[in-house]
Parts: structure tokens; C-alpha cells; sequence
């Protein structure tokens, strides 16, 4: 049997292997609930722990001294009738035909790991890394999701908007794991739209519903959809068309654009514009930015270049896979390390060619970047072709200026 | 937010690939979802130090390995309670006759160390000396199980009609 022969039949028996789409939020949650535990109580003061958390869902909840609360207020009332004109002082943010008068000053998605550090709307994130960080106080914050309800959800009332039945989830309010003071939070469930809306408020519970209160039904405009949760679903190519479905089913035009992404998807969603929760007009034109097809097999892979000094320095300096395919200079001492590394089809196949003599082959046969990896033994510039092989033949990835000093 | 996005493209970009190596170690398709999702909720945990790894790959492969192997010592008792159920999958049940299935049956017949090294080498295509690192063995460790594993292969009646077809 031939290497060739056995690799193929992997990929064939395991294209034939029906996967789900990555459970990311649980990934998410999974990891933060580790943390959690890990850390214990007792150690608010370091905030070097790096662990990842769910946007939006203020884990880590804040200190609470007693400031003057920042209220804003929009005068709109839960059960107004729809009417398409924004209260002064607000704009508007939604998904579907729901949407919230937010304060103007309110920004979207000022969150640091996952908790918000300002007045803000959080909508359509995906994931983030957290550290232990805590909610300020007296900020106050919405979170829009459309589909299942996120966080434990169970209806305590069931009222009207613009006519539409809302499920409410009476305000709670929670002491902080970290310091003294509590975070307020309550939601609200549209069914009919399958929308949303999770208040949160480290100000006080009225805040919370007074939040809540700012909802209204729009017949007339709609939320421009988010889209990463098209792109956690599999296969990834397919985002795009997911996407258009979801944002056609709202009555929006959509116009795709493209730009090339090494190693990642055909079709994966870089962004949308406007950007998602806007309220626009049925018909309104959405520019959509997904991955380009590839051009030839430089486009199936991504590669970086990375370098740290002698010794256990951590003083990482590296290229991104946009600047070696620019031709970018990377400077070093003597006596660092530089190597290059791939992600996506044939990266297997990685080479780097050098003209100049500045660096030399690093010995380290057991290392996992051999043999594309180098010791800058004298100064001088060294010329580092990137290649990978595709069907018997070199395809150049780009060349990096390495200037030793 | 370059390591945030870095994140969401590996989850993104991985997660089929990785599932499928679990299956292909001998996981059900079912227990490999439960297998990685496990597995990359400990890389996200130190994922300064997934960042940090000369190789994101063999890092996390290391990860998944050590999970899978963890999980066969004391059977597998690592499924995390989630709010919502995943979307199940399943084989295809006509996979009994077809390649796929063909293959995996194969790859059963090899020992839990040979069949490892072949899924590292020939399915998530880590060199040997990744998949020296990724196992904490030395290469001529994952070349002997390698060129054994290679030799029950070739005496595959099965895999050589395959390969005939191929």
C-alpha cells in the first residue's frame, strides 16, 4: 500500500461521515463553567486567566458601589402602537419586525470577554475570548438573539406588543461571585418573531424594565439578520445561501461580494452590511462579504511566519499569511528562531527555500516545524521562499525579507 | 479581537476534520462530536497556550488524543449536560456494504496505538515527527507502528479491492 492510496481512502470513508455544525455556544459555556470552578472565589484580583465566555451573557457579573445611576430614557412605551419614527435621543435596533429604542450614546457590542464595559446593545457575536473581568457599575445593556432563547428561559407572564404576544421573564437580580453588588436581568420572548430581548443592568432591577419597556413592533422595517450563526452550521460553503435564504425570507435584496480567505470555506461570511439589527425598509439592499473560490491551491492554504530570541524570551514577532503574500521584512537578532507554519489543504507539503546566508536550518530534527525552521546565525539578509506542492509542482506562497542585526 | 477571530475560523475551519479523525479512531459518530466538543472546550481553556504552539494542529490533535485515550481508560464518561440537544447524525446505513464502511472495519482491525499513528499520518496529515509530538513518542516509535500498521493493511483483501476501484 502506498501513502497516496491510504490517504485517499481516509478522505473518501470519511467524507462519507456526516457531521454536525460545531456546538459553540456549548463549547463556550463548557469552558467558562471550567474556569469558574477552577478559579474558585477567592481569586478576583488576577485578571491573567485566559478562558473563553458566551458574548453577551455577563458571566462574571460586577462590583457594585452605589453611583448615580446613568438613566437614559427613551419615552417609548412596551404596548405603543408601531409607528415607524425614532423617540429623539434614540436609534433603533432590531431583528425581524421587533427592535429597541436604544439611547444614541449606547454603543453595539462593547463587551472585553464577553461582559460589557459600556452602555450597549450586544447582537449577533460570535465567539470571544474572556479573562476575569468584571461588569462595571451602573451599566446597562440589551442582547438580541433570534431563534431559541439562550440562558435559562421560562415565561412568568405573557403580555402584548404592537400586538404580539411577548413571554416575560420576571427580573432577577444576582450577587456577584466577585465582589459586593449584584447584576440585574430579565427577558423578554416575542414567539410569533422568535426574537428576543435579555436586558441586563449592574444600575438597579427598574433599569431592567425600564429596557424592556423601550421594545416595539415595526411592521414597516426589519432587522437586518445576523450571520454568524449561518456560519457555525455546516457544511460552511453553504453560509452564504443561508444566509440569502434567511435575509430574503425578510424581504431584503441581497448583493454578495467576495474576497479571498487562504484555507478558509468558499462562502464562509466575513460581514455584513448594514450592519446586523439595522432597521431598514423591505427591499433594502444588504452587501454580503464571503470567502472567494479558490484560484489555484496558494488560495487553499493559509500561512504564518513566527520568530521568538534565544532562550525562554516569549518575545514573539510574526507575519500573517496577508503579509508574506505581500512581501513583508521581518527583523531579527542573532540567535532567534523563525519558522513558518500552514493551515489547509497540502500544508503538509510546506517548504521554505533560502537565498542568503544569514540563517541557517534549525537542528531541532524532533521539532514540529521541521525543516521549515531557522536559526539566525549572522547578520545579514536572507531571502525566505514559501512554497507548498500541489499535483508534483512548487506553488510560491510568497517571499519574506529576513534582515538579521 | 485578532485572537477572537482566530478562534472562531479554527472552531470554524476544524470542527468536520476533527470529528471525523474521532470516528475514524474508532469513535461512533455520536461520541466523536462529544469526543472533540470535550476536547476543544480544554484547548479553549488555555488557549493562550493553543496560540503560543509552533503547530494550532498537532496542539489540539495532542488534545483530542489524550481525551480519546483518557475516555477508553475509564470508559467514556465526558459528555457535558448542554441546554440544547446537538443535531444528531448518523451513518449512512447503507454504509455497511459501501467504502466507508469498508474502510473503518479495516482500520478496526488494527491496535489502538497503529491505528492512531495511521489516522495522525494519513488522515490529519501531521509528519511523522508531529505525530511523534502529538503522541509524546519518538518518531522511529511512530515509524515501526506506521510500517506495521501499513503491512496489515496491504494484507487487506478488502482495502486492495478498494484500491482497485479507486
Amino acid at each position: 500500500m502506498i501513502d497516496h492510496d491510504l490517504s485517499d481512502l481516509l478522505e473518501r470513508a470519511a467524507d462519507r461521515i456526516p457531521v454536525g455544525p460545531p456546538p459553540l455556544d456549548d463549547v463556550l459555556v463548557q469552558a467558562t463553567r471550567h474556569r469558574r470552578r477552577r478559579t474558585g472565589a477567592a481569586m478576583m484580583s488576577s485578571a491573567a486567566a485566559v478562558v473563553v465566555a458566551m458574548v453577551g451573557s455577563a458571566l462574571l457579573l460586577s462590583p457594585n458601589s452605589t453611583p448615580p445611576p446613568p438613566v437614559v430614557t427613551p419615552s417609548v412605551a412596551a404596548t405603543q402602537p408601531s409607528v415607524a419614527a425614532t423617540p429623539p435621543g434614540t436609534r433603533l435596533v432590531g431583528l425581524g419586525q421587533a427592535a429597541i429604542a436604544v439611547p444614541v450614546t449606547w454603543g453595539t457590542n462593547e463587551t472585553l470577554c464577553g461582559t460589557p464595559k459600556q452602555d450597549t446593545v450586544v447582537i449577533d457575536v460570535g465567539a470571544i475570548g474572556a479573562c476575569l473581568t468584571s461588569r462595571p457599575e451602573g451599566i446597562d445593556s440589551v442582547e438580541l438573539t433570534q431563534g431559541p432563547v439562550r440562558f435559562d428561559f421560562a415565561a412568568d407572564t405573557t403580555s402584548d406588543i404592537g400586538g404580539l404576544p411577548a413571554d416575560r421573564q420576571a427580573t432577577t437580580c444576582t450577587a456577584s461571585p466577585l465582589e459586593q453588588g449584584s447584576t440585574c436581568y430579565g427577558t423578554i420572548f416575542i414567539p410569533s418573531l422568535a426574537v428576543s430581548f435579555r436586558a441586563e443592568s449592574s444600575t438597579d432591577k427598574a433599569t431592567v424594565d425600564e429596557i424592556l419597556s423601550w421594545i416595539r413592533i415595526l411592521p414597516d422595517i426589519v432587522g437586518v439578520p445576523g450571520y454568524q450563526s449561518a456560519n457555525l452550521q455546516t457544511p460552511q460553503g453553504d453560509a452564504r445561501d443561508r444566509y440569502v435564504a434567511a435575509a430574503r425570507a425578510e424581504g431584503l435584496e441581497v448583493r454578495v461580494v467576495t474576497e479571498k480567505r487562504p484555507a478558509i470555506d468558499a462562502g464562509f461570511i466575513l460581514d455584513v452590511s448594514p450592519e446586523p439589527g439595522t432597521m431598514v425598509p423591505p427591499g433594502t439592499e444588504v452587501t454580503l462579504t464571503v470567502v472567494a473560490e479558490p484560484e489555484g491551491p496558494a488560495d487553499e492554504v493559509r500561512v504564518d511566519i513566527n520568530s521568538v530570541g534565544p532562550g525562554d524570551s516569549m518575545d514573539y514577532q510574526g507575519l500573517d499569511d496577508d503579509q508574506i503574500r505581500a512581501g513583508a521584512t521581518i527583523e531579527l537578532g542573532v540567535g532567534d528562531r523563525i519558522w513558518t507554519y500552514a493551515m489547509g489543504k497540502r500544508s503538509p507539503t510546506l517548504a521554505g527555500e533560502l537565498d542568503g546566508t544569514s540563517l541557517t536550518i534549525d537542528p531541532w530534527t524532533k521539532g514540529p516545524n521541521y525543516p521549515h525552521s531557522w536559526i539566525a546565525t549572522k547578520e545579514g539578509t536572507t531571502r525566505l521562499t514559501i512554497t507548498i506542492t500541489a499535483d508534483g509542482q512548487p506553488v510560491k506562497i510568497g517571499v519574506v525579507t529576513v534582515v538579521v542585526s | 479581537m485578532r485572537r477572537n477571530e482566530d478562534f472562531s475560523e479554527y472552531v470554524a475551519s476544524r470542527w468536520v476534520g476533527l470529528v471525523r479523525s474521532a470516528v475514524l479512531l474508532g469513535c461512533s459518530p455520536a461520541k466523536a462530536e462529544d469526543m472533540v466538543q470535550t476536547a476543544l472546550m480544554r484547548c479553549l481553556v488555555s488557549w493562550s497556550k493553543v496560540e503560543r504552539a509552533d503547530d494550532r494542529d498537532a496542539y489540539v490533535h495532542r488534545v483530542l488524543i489524550n481525551t480519546f485515550t483518557s475516555s477508553r481508560r475509564r470508559r467514556w464518561t465526558g459528555e457535558r449536560t448542554v441546554e440544547r440537544l446537538p443535531e444528531l447524525t448518523s451513518l449512512d446505513e447503507t454504509g455497511a456494504v459501501d467504502d466507508a464502511d469498508a474502510v473503518l472495519r479495516s482500520l478496526a482491525r488494527l491496535n489502538f496505538d497503529q491505528r492512531t499513528v495511521v489516522v495522525l499520518r494519513y488522515y490529519a496529515h501531521l509528519t511523522e515527527l508531529q505525530s511523534a509530538e502529538v503522541l509524546g513518542i519518538a518518531p522511529g516509535t511512530v515509524k515501526s507502528r506506521l510500517s506495521r500498521a501499513l503491512a496489515l493493511l496491504a494484507d487487506d483483501p478488502q482495502l486492495a479491492d478498494l484500491r482497485g476501484t479507486s
